[in-house]
């Protein structure tokens, strides 16, 4: 599989799957446009992060109270639209990586994954 | 250039916490070499600069933020010195600008919504930075 060149020699992890599901993303305008879909490795390579590997995926959700949650907690998503997309194995891989919700009376894990694209 | 400033008068920050991430992190709590804590949430974006709130947390206040004790909104809003840091972040080649300012002075649009609450008591809520 060859993935976007700017992923680091151990990246995607091991542990990130092949799967088919719609995701939620965030895009700046009222249209998806490709700038929507660079990771924070490629917008700014000059600063560091501990991982190369994490900061070179894209976060999605595959529920939307993730992306409501987004914009109830962080000022930056308040206005934006989010893209509704049908990713398959040919578009990449991804690592689930969970965000517990509170609810009431409980809570429940939002699904929250990095992507990895071809 | 890390992604949380340094060589700046809010000291030697290193990420404590991160409780939301999107792409990096954008909501998180981070602390000084000399165990100040800060909350920093994430308020705006362009492709040169982003712009963040920092604001200054005991550590009885920052436990009752983590817990769900206070909202994320009066965690910034009602900041115990009433002030709050707004810190524009540039390229690697520009240092970071820091503008002090009153509480009174941050409207909505900059803020948490009211009524959002970390938990971290019931679940694990919490990530360390990720590594």
């Amino acid at each position: 599989m060859k993935y976007r060149p700017h992923l680091p020699d151990d990246c995607p992890p091991k542990d990130a799957k092949s799967v088919f599901s719609f995701v939620y993303r965030m895009i700046s305008g009222e249209v998806p446009v490709p700038e929507d879909f660079l990771s924070f490795r490629e917008l700014k390579p000059d600063k560091s992060y501990p991982s190369d590997c994490i900061a070179s995926g894209l976060s999605v959700y595959t529920e939307i109270e993730g992306i409501k949650r987004l914009k109830r907690r962080i000022p930056r998503f308040r206005k934006m639209k989010a893209a509704k997309a049908n990713l398959n194995p040919e578009h990449g891989t991804m690592k689930n990586t969970p965000i517990p919700l509170i609810i009431p009376g409980g809570y429940k894990q939002i699904l929250n994954h990095l992507s990895f694209l071809k | 250039m890390s992604i949380i400033p340094q060589d700046t008068f809010l000291g030697k920050l290193e990420m404590l916490k991160i409780y939301e991430y999107y792409d990096k992190p954008v909501l998180f709590a981070c602390r000084s070499a000399a165990q100040m804590t800060y909350l920093v949430v994430l308020v705006d974006e362009v492709p040169q600069s982003s712009t963040w709130l920092y604001v200054a947390v005991s550590a009885q206040r920052f436990e009752a933020i983590r817990t769900g004790r206070i909202d994320l909104y009066s965690a910034f809003k009602e900041a115990e010195d009433e002030i709050v840091y707004e810190l524009s972040i540039f390229s690697a080649f520009y240092p970071p600008q820091i503008r002090v300012l009153p509480t009174s002075a941050l409207n909505d649009s900059q803020l948490p919504a009211r009524g959002e609450y970390l938990d971290t008591s019931r679940a694990d809520d919490e990530k360390e930075a990720l590594g």
